[in-house]
């Protein structure tokens, strides 16, 4: 093999031009694949971020299907019954056994336990609807991240204290400190006062959404020891799906759902993103190799006479194809080491002429070394693949018709 | 004379017939033993089948039929690996150009055919290698690209070479074809000292008599067969000129063409 490679180290080098020309296309190559896929898995990165980041990513909800599953829970037997059917089967009553489970569980970095109800707020004859989250302000923090986004803030979402939006402050004339009426869909009614206006960012939330401490919503929503579902959040969003699943063996009975079944259209717009940005790298790769099969197909022509005498004296086919194959090796190693750095380059120098006039970032770029590596093994292998035609035309070239042809 | 050295290569009714619609033989029944240490030339025109039966000798190409028995091992039973493996152990070859290779420098050149069967350049081989170049007068052109010598220096480099194995059999042809008479000549003086020294057998194939005739055999081919086989000195000068007549000039071979 040392042979070979000495042989192949010396063709490369005796043919400069050529081999910086086939150098320069793998560098331009490598470095637009990984330009391309660093930036496209960054852009979906941020587009995701965006949708469920300060979102939950599984949902554990009562199952609508199967109301046996209440009745079956210990010690609350007294208590379901006296819940209406319509209720009953959309609440989850004895939450707190599985919260201590998914507390102790550490895929998840936040488990919180809501009530979600319809309010309704009536200000200056105009009613709105309202959409209640009741949540422990902690944990719930953890996912919505209320506490950074909130404008105005005078106490906490303790008591009768609630959070709202500024579509609503902004709609209905309240303000900070502000005292509200809420009517729920049955009838009761109680009043609250405004101690936060968020901004979300969100038209749709900052219009209907209103957080309120947990024990009041479920008193007010006569949902004592019950709450409507358990939202978490963890760490790597992708993994929600095998997560979910794994909780559907765990708490058979009740109804989980994770963020992608929510959002299966963005998710169906980022997988065509992903196979376009995958169709262009795939060509790339592809002319990579072509051009370093077409550069080694003139190489095997160039250096026939070399390796007709090389067989005379007495190397085998096998080394004869083996110094093309450890060409197209080098070629592909060494122009996919030097792609990645152009790669980042390229990545970083996007990054600065995107950058605000704050200099903020477009969006975050993850480079990964995976990618990296992975960039690197795809080049060689390709150039690898490339090689093995030229490299059998040497294993098969005759070292007579060389020296009979001069 | 009686020559009593050992047999190193003997040949046995070798036929070599070319293509496979239109067949054209080249070699018939060919038998021929060549002795060890022979210093022996195959001379003959154009077209004789001189070249071709160098190539079977030298384990280049295989005979149509016949067998090639070099120490009592009939080579053409070897698979390809095994027949490389041969030709570069036991063989050397000077072909008519040089065929350097211009990426390596002249010790590099020389260092080649060892380099492919072993994977380390020890010191001794390295020493060696310059004492081959010293031999063929090209000390202090080690370090020398192939293209940066002349014609006569390359040829000296494809010697020194050839030697670099020990090998048992030196197959050279037209070793001189491309150089001039005074250079001829010192390539040949160079060759037949290395015999001497070494005991390597030589077979030169040119169509130049007075090559031809400065060696201990000649052995002429005429039409694919064995013609003549003599050796110079046992019939005296004046007798072997007049059986090489027929070629007579030495650029008959390019008029022919």
């Amino acid at each position: 093999m040392k042979f070979e490679l000495m042989v192949a180290l010396r063709f490369l080098k005796e043919s400069k031009g050529q081999t910086l020309l086939i150098l320069l296309g793998i560098i331009i190559g490598v470095s637009v694949q990984i330009f391309l896929s660093v930036l496209i898995g960054g852009l979906q990165e941020d587009l995701i971020n965006s949708t469920v980041g300060d979102s939950p990513h599984i949902f554990i909800s009562a199952s609508e299907n199967r109301p046996s599953s209440f009745i079956n829970v210990e010690e609350d037997e007294i208590l379901v019954s006296k819940i209406t059917e319509s209720r009953t089967l959309k609440n989850i009553i004895s939450y707190n056994e599985i919260l201590e489970e998914l507390n102790e569980d550490s895929r998840f970095s936040a488990v919180s336990p809501v009530v979600n109800q319809q309010a309704f707020v009536t200000r200056g004859g105009v009613q709105s609807t309202v959409n209640v989250k009741g949540i422990e302000i902690d944990n719930g923090d953890k996912i919505y991240k209320i506490r950074p986004r909130l404008l105005a803030k005078e106490g906490e979402l303790t008591g009768n204290n609630i959070y709202i939006g500024t579509g609503l402050s902004e709609n209905t004339g309240l303000e900070i400190n502000s005292i509200l009426e809420l009517r729920s869909s049955f009838g009761t009614s109680a009043f609250y006062k405004v101690s936060g206006i968020f901004d979300f960012e969100n038209q749709q939330l900052n219009d209907a959404l209103v957080f309120m401490n947990l024990p009041s919503a479920q008193s007010f929503f006569q949902m004592d020891g019950m709450i409507s579902q358990i939202e978490m959040q963890i760490p790597k969003v992708f993994e929600a799906e095998p997560i979910t699943r794994d909780l559907e063996k765990k708490f058979p009975g009740y109804k989980l759902v994770s963020w992608q079944e929510n959002n299966q259209q963005l998710l169906t717009a980022l997988n065509s993103q992903s196979s376009s940005s995958y169709v262009i790298q795939f060509f790339v790769i592809l002319a990579i190799t072509l051009g370093i099969a077409s550069v080694l197909a003139i190489n095997v022509v160039q250096k026939g006479k070399q390796i007709g005498i090389l067989k005379a004296m007495g190397a085998t086919g096998g080394m004869a194809s083996r110094i093309f194959i450890l060409q197209g090796a080098l070629l592909g190693f060494v122009g996919s080491l030097f792609g990645v750095v152009f790669g980042i380059a390229l990545l970083e120098g996007f990054l600065i002429g995107t950058r605000s006039p704050t200099g903020d970032d477009l969006f975050p770029l993850s480079i990964e070394p995976g990618i990296l590596l992975f960039s690197v093994v795809i080049a060689t292998s390709a150039s690898i693949i490339a090689a093995a035609i030229p490299a059998r035309k040497a294993a098969l070239l005759d070292p007579i018709e060389v020296i009979r042809n001069g | 004379m009686v020559d009593n050295r050992e047999t190193i290569l003997q040949i046995r009714n070798l036929n070599k017939v070319f293509g496979e619609e239109v067949k054209t033989q080249v070699l018939f029944d060919l038998n021929l033993e060549i002795r060890k240490g022979e210093f022996m030339s195959l001379i003959g025109p154009s077209g004789s089948g001189k070249s071709t039966f160098l190539n079977i000798l030298g384990a280049l190409e295989r005979p149509t039929s016949g067998e090639i028995i070099f120490e009592g091992k009939n080579i053409n039973t070897l698979n390809d690996k095994d027949l490389a493996r041969f030709r570069n152990q036991y063989l050397g070859y000077i072909f008519q150009f040089h065929y350097l290779f211009p990426e390596f420098t002249a010790l590099e050149n020389v260092l080649l055919p060892y380099l492919i069967n072993h994977s380390a350049k020890t010191p001794e081989i390295i020493k060696k290698a310059e004492n081959l170049l010293g031999m063929v007068e090209l000390s202090g052109f080690e370090d020398r690209k192939i293209n940066k010598l002349s014609g006569g220096q390359q040829q000296r480099v494809a010697i020194a070479r050839s030697f670099i194995n020990d090998p048992k059999i030196i197959l050279a042809d037209e070793p001189t074809g491309a150089l001039d008479t005074s250079t001829s000549r010192a390539i040949m003086k160079l060759m037949r000292e290395y015999n001497h020294e070494s005991g390597t057998t030589f077979i030169i194939v040119t169509h130049d008599r007075n090559i031809a005739g400065s060696t201990e055999r000649i052995v002429e081919l005429v039409d694919g067969r064995i013609s003549k086989d003599f050796s110079p000195k046992e019939i005296g000068e004046a007798q072997a000129w007049k059986e090489m007549e027929r070629h007579a000039c030495t650029d008959c071979d390019t008029l022919e063409k």
